[in-house]
């Protein structure tokens, strides 16, 4: 005898999800180790500036955990590069599944992933502070108390999270069209580099594009520019995987 | 330059982004693809635990330990200095105590005062006065007074090395030493300050400020002496 049990929506891209987070456990391996590299990078300070008149020479070393967050971002851009690989595609293929669900499962992960990287980044920069602490001795702060307040720290961990996975939804739509096109490959690395210097130093589309996200002062704006593009880019791929009738 | 600055930058970008790709991709050589089953979790546990200790370190951290000041411009720092500069210039050195340095006491009974300062030849930076004084009699008084040097509203006035002063026959030389101060600074990430007043618009560039305050050396002589200059760049003015 034969039974057919159906599977909804959801709970095909539950399983892939949680199939995910298990076997992709070696993406948070890799986090740690870079995570850790960037606290001993800024352990030498995240930025310094310095300041002289006739025969004073004064000189400041910013210490914070930016740089654990930016290599959070770098982490998550390639870490969704790779979850469109063939081998990661067709690792799906165990499951029932179709595009749609494929890409919902991934797109749950790449959240997942992005949480947690926000979290343990904006929790290194304590690691961070520790550290100057003890081998520079810090004489002052940049806020009025030495703690953010949990707003504060909200906020800080909201917005890493926003641009983590702002670098996610771009990493899988530029992994998304590689797998589409291997000319891609060379095409968007061309466009990148071109962009870069296009017009004055300055005014590339690149920075252009950096500065649209980076010099957004108000959080609820900048909130929606990064849902709305990931979104969209988050569209774009589902829409563009959705068009590949056969195995990638 | 700038283009400069944008290839290294480029070039950094570049090395980052391989360096983290070599990580991810090579990750079975370095042994953390062959990590299997629950000790990635144990991995991410003692990171997890590490990162937990270092904030209960930090919050035990005495903030008195650290100073927090409010940046101050320097429309702000130039002011006070000017208020300093105006009290002097008229004589009214009572009002400048809170700047005071350093003072010094010589005999002297030469007829002129010869001011020499010696870090550089023909060149001082500060502003030297000079004042009669009718009770002085075979003494010449020094008063060593500065603005206030500010490096992102933290005051590191007290960390300068001031110039001492020696007198030699009638040559009052100033020396002056060279300092070199550093501080290490808790910022906040720019995930932070993004949505602050003290956004700069770049992840790793720390929006700072900072003033040098003027010295201004006060000599008291005898009403008969005359004080000048060792070098004709370097103008005396007299406090009447």
């Amino acid at each position: 005898m034969m039974s057919l049990s159906e599977i909804g929506f959801w709970a095909t891209v539950k399983r892939q999800f949680f199939f995910k987070v298990s076997s992709y456990k070696n993406a948070f391996s890799t986090l740690v180790v870079l995570q850790v590299l960037a606290i001993l990078l800024s352990m030498g300070g995240t930025s310094s500036m310095g300041s002289g008149s006739t025969n004073v020479f004064v000189s400041v070393s910013y210490y914070s955990s930016s740089a654990v967050i930016v290599f959070s971002m770098i982490w998550c851009f390639i870490t969704a590069i790779l979850i469109t690989t063939r081998a990661y595609r067709n690792d799906d293929f165990a499951f029932v599944t179709n595009r749609l669900t494929q890409n919902m499962a991934n797109i749950l992960f790449l959240l997942t992933a992005s949480v947690i990287a926000a979290i343990t980044a904006n929790l290194s920069g304590y690691a961070v502070r520790v550290a100057a602490y003890a081998l520079h001795g810090v004489e002052f702060v940049a806020s009025p108390s030495l703690f953010n307040t949990p707003g504060e720290w909200l906020m800080s961990v909201s917005a890493s999270f926003l641009y983590i996975f702002l670098l996610g939804s771009l990493g899988y739509i530029l992994g998304t069209l590689t797998h589409l096109n291997r000319l891609f490959m060379f095409i968007i690395p061309a466009v990148f580099f071109g962009g870069m210097f296009t017009g004055a130093a300055n005014d590339g589309f690149i920075t252009q594009t950096v500065l649209f996200f980076n010099d957004e002062t108000s959080f609820v704006l900048f909130m929606i520019k990064v849902i709305v593009t990931s979104s969209l880019l988050f569209i774009l791929a589902s829409w563009i995987t959705n068009k590949t009738e056969v195995r990638l | 330059m700038m283009m400069n600055i944008a290839i290294l930058q480029l070039l950094v970008f570049i090395v980052l982004i391989g360096v983290i790709m070599f990580f991810i991709k090579r990750q079975k050589k370095m042994g953390l693809m062959t990590i299997k089953g629950r000790s990635h979790n144990w991995i991410f546990s003692i990171y997890l635990l590490a990162l937990i200790v270092c904030t209960v370190i930090y919050f035990m951290i005495p903030s008195s330990d650290m100073t927090y000041s409010e940046p101050k411009s320097i429309e702000q720092s130039m002011e006070e200095e000017q208020e300093l500069h105006d009290r002097l210039f008229s004589g009214d050195i009572a009002e400048a105590s809170e700047n005071l340095r350093n003072e010094f006491y010589f005999e002297f009974t030469e007829d002129v005062l010869i001011v020499k300062p010696t870090y550089q030849d023909n060149y001082y930076s500060g502003n030297i006065l000079f004042e009669r004084v009718e009770d002085f009699e075979d003494e010449v008084q020094v008063y060593l007074y500065s603005g206030n040097s500010y490096i992102d509203g933290f005051d590191f006035t007290d960390r300068i090395d001031p110039p001492s002063f020696v007198l030699e026959e009638n040559e009052l030389q100033v020396i002056e030493r060279s300092s070199e101060i550093s501080f290490a600074k808790l910022a906040q990430e720019f995930t932070l300050t993004q949505f602050s007043d003290r956004h700069s618009g770049n992840p790793f560039h720390t929006e700072s400020s900072s003033y040098h305050g003027a010295y201004f050396v006060y000599i008291q002589v005898p009403m008969d002496v005359d004080v000048t200059s060792a070098y004709s760049d370097i103008e005396l003015t007299e406090v009447k």
